[in-house]
């Protein structure tokens, strides 16, 4: 698949944390045809692409495949529901926004309200979440019928097609890296496929609950126990308001991790493969004692686990319009396989 | 016409992107519309004027009007790095704003980004942005690039999808586009008397349905619009202002314009003799074309009649369908009752 039908295929599927269903079946879809798939206890998609040999490199790529959204917590006279949130919601842009909740009884569209103009008083405040509701123009009968307490709410955010091949959607973080590390264990399988290559592990992950934490993915590398580990996320593409923090530019690379819990063995191993293979990448120093991502929970592991962080710069994170570059995603997974190559050769 | 096809219609109409000042598309789409018997003609400030025959001349010239244009924004300018700078077109709170996806003049879809909340101090997430902290992404990385799809004034919009939700709509557009919807609809009827219908332009910066009243001249006016909704959690009896799903909205008072008594009276028994479920505004707010077209010229009597609405000025606007038949049964009768 192309990568571009690829990110809007994963992109629109429902998958907030805690609730990855849908877009781990979508992905299963995808994954299945690279490798044996499996679920972990806390619904990660655990796909062998080539299986792990003693004594040899085994690579595990991970990325994330929960969302931010919402929750259903309670259901108000008029048919209001109330929410709490799942992941980091933005508040400053909660209102009017489009949202999906989704039950067993099937999608039902909304609105996030907040108090209307006309009752507001003092200066315009940012809500709290507590007090939005979503309105989904039914009644309080309807609505308790239809939508079950701890029903999850997404944000509706369309797939955009804009200059320079970027895109546009919600839950591009942390899709986009799913795509990045599915078209990276193509192209490193059918390498060591044509070569005839000296066995070695490649799994891919799709970890859940990296938004509320990151127990998906510590969890399942404790399972899988790779020889090392790449953390594949999205981190902050570069806009007037963050310019002097440093971030990465789109359509100028995956950004690739060094920082103090990561192995310099790797963050090395990875600007070397990239400048081997032309491959553009941008140097992004992850300050402090943690990453963020779910190279966190990874790199303690079991008895711990070798792990770096490579990242495609995005813009507007946490937002319905998160924006990237189709170019970074596959120079992302071209930049892991060219390390693979290295590691495994 | 039946529910179904007016929610058609109402679609096409709210997928119309007609900024104030900037309405060709969604007059153009009307005039297209029009029942044959209809004449009309666009005046120097835009309005779309539509005469039609009723069985009688009225003893009272009447006029209807709705206005077109919906609540967006303009390119004020175009930084080096491709990024587009904007105004709102009409009274937008920038917290229905950011982090929305909009749609260019030319056709080319943006989205309005934000800081990302990881890097927002404490104080920042407390903070209302202001429209000069906004800015368009189309993806273009410099001024030129942007150019070839963005000129200085040209206009944007919401883009957000018309949607069916429970038994109620949410849509962009839907505050001005279901008044004209209302006003398309009674030209596709038989009318007891002639009447002057006014597709207005630039209400959400002022209202040129003046200009029109100008030259139409009518001893009535009734101006439909839409009325905010405070049915929601929070908001106590007496502030609703109106609510969804009960009629008509009339209101004796809005925001600068008293509306004529005797014409009040004359909705409220149209109504109650025809058995029309109505609802009065509580708040006195909002201003509608009422305001303007009671003082043009040598002044007329004027009638608002609303349709409620959730977040009329937002990307996804709230109103439920059942409101329409009552205040088309409303408006026709009105033309009967106001024409004698």
């Amino acid at each position: 698949m192309e990568t571009i039908q690829m990110l809007k295929t994963l992109c629109q599927v429902p998958g907030v944390s805690g609730a990855e269903e849908q877009a781990l079946q979508t992905a299963e879809e995808i994954c299945k045809t690279l490798g044996k798939c499996s679920h972990t206890v806390h619904k990660s998609l655990v796909c062998e692409v080539m299986p792990a040999q003693q004594g040899r490199p085994h690579l595990l790529l991970d990325a994330h495949i929960d969302e931010i959204g919402l929750t259903v917590t309670h259901i108000e006279e008029g048919g209001f529901l109330r929410v709490a949130q799942c992941g980091g919601v933005d508040r400053r842009l909660v209102l009017a926004s489009a949202v999906v909740v989704h039950t067993e009884q099937g999608d039902f569209p909304g609105v996030v309200e907040g108090e209307p103009e006309h009752v507001q008083s003092g200066e315009k405040k940012n809500p709290k979440l507590d007090e939005v509701w979503v309105d989904v123009g039914m009644t309080q009968e309807e609505a308790k019928e239809k939508i079950a307490l701890g029903s999850k709410i997404t944000f509706v955010g369309p797939f955009t097609e804009m200059e320079n091949g970027r895109v546009s959607s919600k839950a591009m973080d942390d899709r986009c890296c799913c795509v990045a590390i599915i078209k990276a264990a193509e192209q490193i399988k059918a390498y060591w496929t044509e070569n005839h290559l000296e066995p070695m592990g490649l799994t891919v992950l799709l970890s859940s609950q990296e938004e509320t934490g990151g127990l998906g993915a510590a969890t399942a590398a404790f399972d899988i126990r790779p020889t090392q580990a790449i953390a594949v996320d999205v981190s902050f593409g570069t806009t007037p308001e963050i310019a002097d923090k440093h971030c990465g530019d789109l359509n100028k690379g995956p950004m690739i991790g060094i920082g103090a819990t990561l192995s310099r063995k790797m963050s090395k191993g990875l600007i070397a493969a990239a400048k081997e293979d032309n491959i553009p990448y941008q140097a992004e120093v992850m300050g402090g004692g943690h990453t963020g991502t779910n190279a966190d929970g990874i790199v303690t592991a079991a008895d711990g686990i070798e792990t770096c962080c490579v990242s495609v710069p995005l813009r507007y994170m946490h937002t319905p319009i998160e924006t990237i570059s189709v170019e970074d995603v596959d120079q992302t997974a071209n930049l892991i396989a060219a390390y693979a190559k290295r590691i495994g050769r | 016409m039946e529910l179904k096809n007016q929610l058609t219609m109402l679609k096409q109409l709210c997928e119309l992107d007609a900024v104030s000042g900037c309405e060709d598309r969604a007059a153009e789409w009307i005039l297209a519309h029009l029942p044959q018997d209809c004449k009309a003609h666009r005046d120097v400030r835009g309005n779309l004027i539509c005469e039609k025959k009723g069985r009688k001349t009225p003893k009272n010239k009447l006029m209807f009007t709705a206005h077109m244009d919906e609540p967006g924004f303009i390119i004020t300018y175009i930084e080096e790095s491709g990024l587009l700078r904007f105004s709102p077109m009409g009274d937008i709170d920038t917290r229905m704003v950011v982090g929305k996806a909009v749609r260019l003049e030319s056709g080319k879809e943006g989205v309005v980004g934000a800081k990302p909340i990881h890097l927002q101090t404490a104080e920042e997430r407390e903070q209302v942005l202001k429209f000069s902290n906004l800015y368009i992404d189309i993806g273009a990385s410099s001024r030129e690039e942007a150019e070839k799809f963005a000129e200085l004034g040209d206009f944007a919009v919401w883009r957000s999808q018309f949607t069916e939700m429970g038994n109620k709509i949410r849509a962009k557009a839907l505050g001005s586009r279901v008044g004209c919807l209302l006003l398309l609809s009674m030209l596709h009827q038989e009318l007891e008397y002639d009447i002057t219908a006014v597709f207005a332009v630039q209400h959400e910066i002022g209202g040129g349905a003046g200009n029109a009243a100008y030259e139409v001249k009518p001893d009535i006016a009734v101006s439909i619009d839409c009325a905010a909704a405070g049915d929601v959690p929070g908001v106590g009896a007496g502030k609703k202002i109106s609510s969804l799903g009960k009629g008509p909205v009339l209101s004796f008072q809005n925001k600068g314009v008293f509306t004529d008594r005797e014409l009040f009276a004359a909705a409220k028994g149209v109504c109650a003799q025809q058995g029309i479920e109505y609802q009065i505004k509580d708040q006195v707010t909002e201003s509608t074309d009422a305001n303007v077209l009671s003082k043009t010229a040598g002044g007329c009597r004027v009638l608002p009649v609303g349709v409620s609405v959730r977040y009329a000025v937002s990307p996804n606007p709230v109103f439920s369908p059942s409101d329409l038949e009552p205040t088309q049964k409303l408006l026709a009768a009105l033309v009967e009752r106001l024409g004698e």
